[in-house]
């Protein structure tokens, strides 16, 4: 999997940055596994559709329904140049992305 | 009332466009035919963030922008073309008397309510000697938080904020806040997170009584209630257009009672007095310059004629209605939480136990086709009282969602809420 391109971007309200993201395939439960090491993952297999978010403190988080092809990720501005080459890595399955941290 | 969404038909109809030469030019232009106009169409999204902006807008909105763009355009006090009516004027005359305001010329046009805001708050530092008091309550926006700050930094200016109690402003603490230096007071009339109209005729008494300049933001309920600045102790009331008028954004404005209270803050083209140095200082000159949005302020005029159309009444109905249904379906549970259950105007503001607030957001959107508004809404210190300043979810109906579709919505967010809870 990989990132195909960014869809959307806005800078929010509380002033971090909200980037949607085209995957080049449907976002499944082994996607999110590969993305846990970056945060505390959730999975609610119990809503419509099942839905996976992602929480990194102190302010970004990630989301995106399974089976669809977009990501959803928020940043804080100063974190984004940091997070955002990571995130890329790890969708790609690229092993050396173990710990961001 | 019930109100139907129509298929716009559009077909070409041709004109003829003179260059100014003898040889006349076949041009094609896009039109909308109104009178073909059927209903049918659902629109694609569940939409209810008319709070931010209103969406759909009414086919007479949508067909009279269109019509208008086919012609050159009137320009205001400029130009002799004539090919189409003055659109700034008919707009002026539209809000001053929508609005009910004793001059019509003392309704001010500019890009939105942030924009007028600007436009009175800055004039009227201008014009004070001083560095001044003025006072707020904690339900403003940040069109008014800034520009104030932004003084108060500079030394022109002291703010006070003055807390709400519940949903609402007593005039007893906006009282409590006066001091002999309070010269302006900038409240507003309805608020965009917890839709409650605030007593701005019993605030403006006590502030006129005090000589303080009181300017009401109106960008929630314009549209919404029944304003009438012939009767209203306002010294300025600001509105913009793309939400409850029904217009494009793009549009807003203010009405001045005294416009002597604030000096020009924009200088420019007016079409009047070109040979004069500076910038005349009749109305509404006096706070207009350069060239006015024309599609914009057509659709504002074609707004509020389908408001008059509805008439307030049936407006005031809907907005009790459709909050109904959502209060009804969030009631006899704590999976959500909504901030205030009496709301004067068609937005509810709420977080469901177990998830935040753009987790919300986002599960309503893509699963269910709602569009909400999440977060923080420009309004950070009610936020701090309400929600610990995470934000929360707002939903806003118009007059123009229908009640199955608030209904489908309502359902839905209950859901949600007890999907989560039950997990």
């Amino acid at each position: 999997m990989s990132i195909v391109r960014e869809k959307n971007f806005k800078n929010c309200a509380d002033g971090r940055v909200k980037k949607e993201y085209l995957l080049s395939e449907p976002f499944t439960k082994e996607t999110a596994c590969s993305l846990s090491s970056f945060g505390s993952a959730n999975v609610m297999e119990f809503l419509k559709k099942p839905f996976f978010t992602l929480v990194r403190p102190p302010g970004m988080n990630m989301r995106a329904v399974l089976g669809e092809n977009t990501l959803e990720v928020w940043y804080e501005p100063a974190d984004l140049p940091f997070s955002e080459p990571v995130i890329y890595r790890l969708l790609e399955g690229d092993p050396v992305v173990q710990d961001p941290s | 009332m019930e109100v139907f969404f129509h298929h716009v038909y559009i077909k070409y109809f041709t004109i003829q466009h003179f260059s100014g030469h003898a040889d006349a030019q076949r041009v094609s232009y896009p039109r909308i035919n109104t009178s073909r106009m059927k209903p049918a169409m659902e629109p694609p999204l569940i939409y209810l963030n008319n709070a931010a902006t209103s969406w759909p807008k009414p086919p007479g909105v949508i067909a009279a922008v269109n019509d208008a763009l086919a012609l050159p355009f009137g320009e205001a006090g400029r130009s002799a073309a004539g090919l189409s009516s003055d659109c700034v004027a008919d707009a002026r005359e539209a809000v001053a008397r929508y609005f009910h305001t004793p001059e019509t010329d003392h309704v001010i046009f500019s890009a939105n309510a942030t924009d007028a805001l600007n436009t009175l708050i800055s004039g009227f530092a201008i014009n004070e000697a001083g560095p001044f008091h003025a006072i707020i309550s904690d339900l403003e926006h940040n069109s008014v938080i800034r520009p104030l700050r932004t003084l108060e930094a500079g030394g022109r200016c002291s703010v006070t904020v003055v807390p709400s109690t519940g949903a609402r402003v007593d005039p007893d603490a906006v009282a409590a806040a006066l001091r002999p230096d309070t010269r302006l007071a900038v409240l507003s009339h309805g608020s965009n997170v917890l839709g409650s109209v605030q007593d701005i005729s019993a605030i403006g008494k006590l502030l006129q009584d005090e000589s303080v300049f009181f300017i009401a933001d109106g960008a929630q309920t314009a549209g919404l209630a029944q304003i009438d600045l012939g009767r209203l102790p306002l010294d300025a009331f600001v509105f913009t257009g793309h939400k409850y008028l029904f217009g494009l954004p793009g549009t807003g404005g203010f009405y001045i009672r005294a416009p002597g209270k604030a000096a020009s803050t924009r200088q420019g083209g007016t079409g009047t007095d070109s040979r004069y140095p500076l910038q005349p200082q009749g109305m509404p000159e006096k706070f207009e310059a350069g060239t006015h949005n024309y599609p914009g302020l057509i659709s504002l005029a074609a707004g509020i004629a389908f408001l008059e159309e509805t008439g307030a009444d049936a407006i005031a109905r809907s907005i009790t209605r459709q909050a109904g249904i959502f209060l009804r379906e969030f009631s006899g549970t704590d999976t959500i939480q909504v901030y205030n259950t009496n709301p004067d105007l068609p937005v509810i503001s709420f977080n469901l136990r177990d998830l935040e607030n753009e987790d919300t957001g986002f599960v309503l959107r893509r699963m269910y086709g709602i569009v909400t508004r999440t977060g923080l809404h420009c309004a950070p210190f009610i936020h701090d009282r309400i929600d610990g300043g995470h934000g929360c979810v707002r939903i806003s109906p118009s007059i123009l969602t229908p009640d199955e579709t608030c209904r489908s919505a309502a359902a839905s967010i209950r859901e949600v809420a007890d999907s989560v809870h039950s997990a």
